[in-house]
């Protein structure tokens, strides 16, 4: 077993190039091939090689899942470049951006109250238009590395992430 | 261990030897055990000819498992178990007191055991003695010891239940190489019998439970999408609801236990039968002498009961949306379970996917059948290997300031998975960090389950903000959680692992957590010290801000009590160690007895805080002063 797999960043450990477009298709084959030969699975009457496949395997997910996200994609793609985005903490947005944050959480309230499920639908769609408008906005930005602008726009990403996450556990549970 | 007495694998001898691998359906009613013999799986029968395995255990003069033990169940109720299965992994606290079960509970240090004419036993023994049942059976069959074996498990298990099961079937002898979700073993059944390549929908619907798994199948890759369902959901309702019914027509109210099982037994048996006819009946005598004679047709039964399978949709809308799926991209639906040979269910899940779904395979046998061939893959067996990847079924958390859950790993992330966080000290000194690990959906740590508590002590001493501490959390392919804790820091690195179990005492864990520590750049007698003097040290500061704020609840006898305990433990702390072995002996003799001593103060604290809670004091400001 090749230990030195987990050194290799998720890009060569996919043995895709270290760009924001990706072949989705590409991506999901090599990670069922990866698993095929490192799952714990394969090793299952052998408890040492098991212990390995099962760390190996985790990072295989791991990195699987960071590439699958383009929000994850576009920061990990930064922390590559040794630029750090600090969602927590840089919370500067235009005015504009912010009312209309408010005024999308409000309706997804109003929505959520009056169990309005078609509203809540539309809604989700309008943020998925919105997040993969930034998505491809952001892979422009990537092509003439312009990191100030890209951070600014991950920043408006994970906002609609959040939101339909709120939506998605909403429409759950109604 | 039980693990340990298992023979190995003749590996001496013929390389092509064939490797026995079984598959056990480990289910609340009944059990059964698959093998996989030239190819072809097969459910494996006793000496009596049957495949259905009462899940039912008899701890009379003799131990009596399956149609043996089921006999005695009128006569013998106390001593014999029923659906164990609902008790795996359970604490004290979970029993459903709605329901009177005609046991002797006992509660041991809050997990449920049974008191037996043969003594104490628990839920584990008690699943470990119907696997050993099945292994039995499966020697006699196949005439050879398994080499591994798979046992499935409900796709909604959580980590303690998934802990119990497997603690079963090695207290049973038996090698598990993995636990199985059921859903998952039945599309595999399915999904290897057809060779087909697609997205599968298996909808299992039990006596109890609903189990929702979406599944593809993609260039010999298992991948499970989404797992869903209703753990309060189940053909049990179906013939609750029906005896209502019954009630209603007869012009019964209030019945006595014995009449109310009477029809709820004829209330299901009727539901079976109108399965096969368009119209079924039955008539008995209750104790009461009333004659009832009741007749419904299959459509009259239907209305009655499609409120219930409309009920059993949502789930499945539910994991459409997880696996981000519309209902028109699945390709096959799968049926599980006894509840689903309604032909109503059949129909409405048909109608749902605009597709009539799978029944060929029995749907009693179909999950041991699944678990049986992975379980041949898995000891090698097979040629053309495949993979199956896993999700986990509930979100994994840990608490934070305000009993909130912080979400570390969500639910169906694929497995295995490793998630790290890094914590540090909020306090100048500080030397021990509470970690609660939780699993669940809700925001509130009291409405998740709570799978592990564990304190890491022996932080070095440091201005706060200054340590690192990194936890790790990793779940591996049976969906079992391990959490390892690493302080980071200057020169030293020390690394405590814990696999939580249900249930264990913090001074188990804490026993744990101290036998697993490794570190091979420090003499282990030099930490051991340095260990019993941090914890020492960390008891005294406690107690003597204890006593700060609460001496008044003391007499002054108990008062100088502790104070000379302390004083005792700070003069051995100050001595200079040569022996270091001998003295950390000495230190945490004196540690246990000012514990000991200060153990009453602690629990009179402890109802004064709780009083303070429920006269509405801030939760949190009182958890801070305990």
């Amino acid at each position: 077993m090749n230990k030195n797999i987990l050194q290799q960043n998720y890009y060569q450990l996919f043995d895709l190039p270290q760009s924001f477009m990706l072949d989705m298709t590409a991506l999901k084959s090599k990670m069922r091939t990866l698993q095929q030969e490192y799952h714990p699975d394969n090793f299952a009457n052998d408890s040492e090689l098991s212990t390995l496949a099962l760390s190996i395997s985790s990072y295989i997910n791991h990195a699987y899942n960071t590439l699958l996200n383009p929000l994850t994609r576009a920061i990990y793609l930064l922390e590559l470049a040794k630029i750090a985005v600090d969602l927590v903490h840089d919370t500067k947005f235009t005015p504009e951006f912010l009312l209309k944050q408010i005024e999308l959480r409000e309706s997804i309230e109003e929505a959520e109250s009056a169990s309005d499920i078609d509203a809540l639908e539309e809604i989700e769609q309008q943020l998925k238009d919105e997040a993969d408008n930034l998505v491809v906005t952001i892979n422009q930005y990537f092509a003439v590395q312009q990191y100030n602008e890209i951070i600014e726009l991950i920043k408006q990403l994970s906002f609609y992430d959040k939101l339909l996450q709120v939506v998605d556990r909403t429409l759950s549970n109604l | 261990m039980a693990l340990l007495q298992i023979a190995e694998p003749d590996l001496s001898g013929n390389p092509h030897q064939h490797n026995i691998a079984i598959g056990i359906d480990l289910g609340t009613t009944n059990s059964l055990v698959a093998t996989v013999r030239s190819g072809e799986a097969t459910v494996l029968v006793n000496h009596d000819g049957c495949k259905l395995i009462p899940s039912i255990v008899n701890y009379g003069k003799e131990t009596q498992i399956g149609s043996q033990a089921a006999t005695l169940r009128s006569t013998d109720p106390s001593n014999t178990i029923v659906s164990v299965k609902r008790f795996m992994g359970r604490s004290f606290a979970d029993l459903d007191t709605t329901i009177r079960y005609p046991y002797k509970f006992v509660n041991s240090s809050g997990l449920i055991q049974i008191d037996t004419a043969q003594g104490v036993k628990n839920p584990v023994e008690v699943s470990a003695d119907i696997l050993r049942y099945l292994r039995n059976m499966a020697v006699e069959a196949l005439g050879e010891e398994p080499t591994g074996v798979v046992i499935t498990v409900p796709a909604y298990f959580d980590d303690a239940q998934r802990q119990a099961t497997r603690q079963a079937g090695e207290l049973a002898g038996l090698n598990v190489l993995r636990l199985l979700n059921e859903p998952t073993a039945a599309a595999i059944a399915y999904g290897l019998d057809s060779k087909n390549e697609g997205t599968f929908l298996v909808y299992d619907l039990g006596g109890g439970t609903l189990d929702v798994s979406i599944l593809s199948l993609t260039k010999g890759v298992f991948e499970v999408l989404a797992v869903g369902g209703d753990t309060h959901l189940g053909g049990d309702d179906f013939d609750h609801r029906l005896s209502c019914y019954i009630m209603e027509k007869a012009g019964l109210s209030q019945l006595n236990d014995e009449d109310s099982a009477i029809l709820l037994i004829n209330a299901k048996k009727i539901k079976e039968q109108l399965s096969q006819s368009e119209k079924a009946s039955f008539s008995v005598v209750l104790s009461t002498k009333r004659l009832v004679n009741f007749v419904i047709t299959r459509t009259e039964y239907e209305n009655l009961v499609r409120h219930l399978v409309q009920k059993t949709l949502l789930p499945v809308k539910k994991a459409l949306r997880d696996a981000k799926l519309d209902k028109d991209q699945i390709d096959e639906v799968i049926m599980v379970g006894g509840s689903t040979r309604m032909l109503l269910v059949r129909q409405m899940v048909g109608e749902l996917f605009g597709r009539e779904p799978l029944t060929s395979i029995n749907p009693d046998e179909v999950v041991a059948i699944g678990a049986s061939i992975q379980a041949d893959v898995l000891v090698g067996n097979k040629k053309d290997d495949w993979l199956l990847l896993d999700v986990t079924p509930l979100s994994l958390g840990v608490e934070t300031m305000g009993g909130l859950v912080e979400k570390i790993i969500p639910r169906n992330s694929t497995l295995p998975i490793a998630r790290a966080q890094d914590f540090t000290t909020y306090k100048d000194g500080q030397t021990a960090m509470t970690v609660h690990v939780v699993q669940g959906e809700r925001e509130l740590v009291k409405d998740c389950r709570s799978l592990a508590k564990f304190t890491l002590r022996g932080i070095p001493q440091m201005v706060a903000g200054q340590a690192r501490i990194r936890i790790t959390y990793q779940i591996d392919a049976d969906g079992l959680l391990s959490v390892s804790a690493k302080e980071m820091m200057t020169g030293v690195t020390s690394s405590i692992e814990v696999k939580p179990s249900f249930g264990l005492s913090d001074e188990q864990i804490g026993a744990m957590l101290q036998e697993s520590i490794s570190n091979a750049n420090h003499d282990m007698q030099v930490r051991l010290y340095q260990e019993a003097v941090v914890d020492a040290q960390a008891l005294i500061d406690s107690v003597e801000k204890a006593l700060y704020l609460d001496a008044d609840l003391l007499t002054e006898e108990e008062l100088s009590q502790i104070n000379n305990a302390i004083m005792k433990l700070k003069i051995t702390l100050a001595k200079a160690p040569d022996d270091y072995a001998q003295l950390t002996n000495k230190i945490k003799q004196q540690t246990d007895d000012l514990n000991q001593i200060s153990s009453n103060f602690a629990n009179r604290r402890m109802d004064k805080a709780i009083h303070h809670a429920l006269s509405g004091r801030d939760i949190n400001e009182v958890a801070d002063k305990i």
